[in-house]
């Protein structure tokens, strides 16, 4: 596979390795971390599942999901993760997902990937429209993708299901032409 | 599955072989086609999508609902219409419909689709459905909005169809809208 890393002013994004298990592990069974996530639990089994899974789709000779691993420059410190989905190849789509540590909320990390991130699909896959769905009470998440350019397309009524709730989700997207 | 919805001027039915006739009738008509990301039906691509919608309906799953859209007076045929899970667990469905030109503006898919929605509720129990259509499509927004949907939205460049990317809109009912 190519080995991307992507570099912004305070931060590394590299490819996930098996080692990260205990990073992760540190924050995503906190409950803020995990209140929007539609996972029913997280432990250390799961993180090592989540982690080994994206370490593979990392590998394989075609990627249709790229995993990065937030590093602070400097510091070295792990500050979370973000991954881009080509859901549509012939149509040039693909979505995000990103999680950060809560201790690191609050300091414009994830707008700085995310960034880096819509500017890597741009430019180098080429991707016609980079999205993604949101929970409305996740202010946080959104107001990253706000800073990042990115529009909101709709409010989707109880379209999904979450620890036995419906919930509404907010549906954003940036386009190529966005970009001048 | 063998299900026959009525409304006043309409029989939903299921779909049979001979329907694939009557449906080249008119969707080769560009004005029938516009909006619609397939590639311009031919005959045969019409009889296979009749076939296909046959075997949908007839499968254990039950993932696809089918109905042709007859008219009760004349026996015409008009047009098809029908409900697909988008998630079953979730009870979520989504609609789709296409009726011949000539039947157009006569208020005969918000008569189809109101009964269809009805029976998605009260029969399937479905939670949410969601329906989406081409932004340029004006008159299908209209029926949606007739039959109680609301706007979600606007996806741009969701869609892309013969070479080109083209906006979404959104709509939905929920099984709380109605009271």
């Amino acid at each position: 596979m190519v080995d991307v890393v992507l570099e912004t002013e305070r931060l590394i994004l590299r490819k996930p390795v098996m080692e990260d298990v205990e990073e992760m592990s540190k924050y995503n069974e906190r409950e803020e971390f995990g209140r929007y996530l539609p996972f029913d639990e997280t432990n250390k089994e799961l993180t090592r599942e989540f982690v080994k899974k994206i370490v593979e789709e990392n590998s394989v000779p075609e990627i249709l999901r790229y995993h990065f691993i937030l590093i602070e420059k400097g510091t070295n410190k792990f500050l979370g993760d973000i991954s881009l989905h080509i859901k549509d190849k012939n149509a040039h789509k693909a979505n995000f997902g990103y999680g950060l540590n809560p201790t690191c909320w609050g300091k414009g990390y994830m707008t700085e990937a995310l960034k880096v991130l819509i500017k890597f699909g741009f430019e180098e896959l080429k991707l016609k429209k980079i999205w993604a769905d949101v929970d409305p009470c996740n202010i946080g998440s959104w107001r990253v993708m706000e800073k990042c350019g990115m529009q909101r397309e709709g409010l989707h009524r109880c379209d999904r299901f979450i620890r036995g709730k419906y919930c509404d989700s907010y549906y954003y997207s940036i386009l190529d032409t966005d970009l001048v | 599955m063998d299900i026959v919805l009525e409304t006043e001027r309409l029989i939903l039915r299921k779909p049979v072989m001979e329907d694939a006739e009557e449906m080249s009738r008119y969707n080769e008509r560009e004005d029938f086609y516009r909006y619609i990301p397939i590639e311009p039906p031919t005959r045969d691509s019409t009889k296979a999508f009749v076939e296909k919608i046959i075997n949908q309906n007839d499968s254990q799953d039950e993932e696809e609902i089918h109905f042709s859209i007859v008219e009760k007076i004349t026996g015409n045929f008009l047009g098809h219409i029908n409900i697909f899970f988008n998630d079953k667990n979730l009870r979520h469905i989504g609609c789709g419909y296409g009726i011949n030109p000539e039947y157009w503006g006569k208020g005969y898919v918000t008569e189809a689709l109101k009964e269809l929605i009805d029976f998605g509720f009260n029969k399937l129990k479905i939670k949410r459905i969601c329906m989406t259509s081409d932004k340029r499509n004006k008159a299908s927004w209209r029926v949606m909005e007739k039959c109680g949907l609301k706007y979600e939205g606007c996806h741009r460049s969701e869609g892309f169809s013969r070479g080109a990317y083209y906006d979404r809109v959104y709509y939905s009912i929920l099984d709380t809208d109605l009271v």
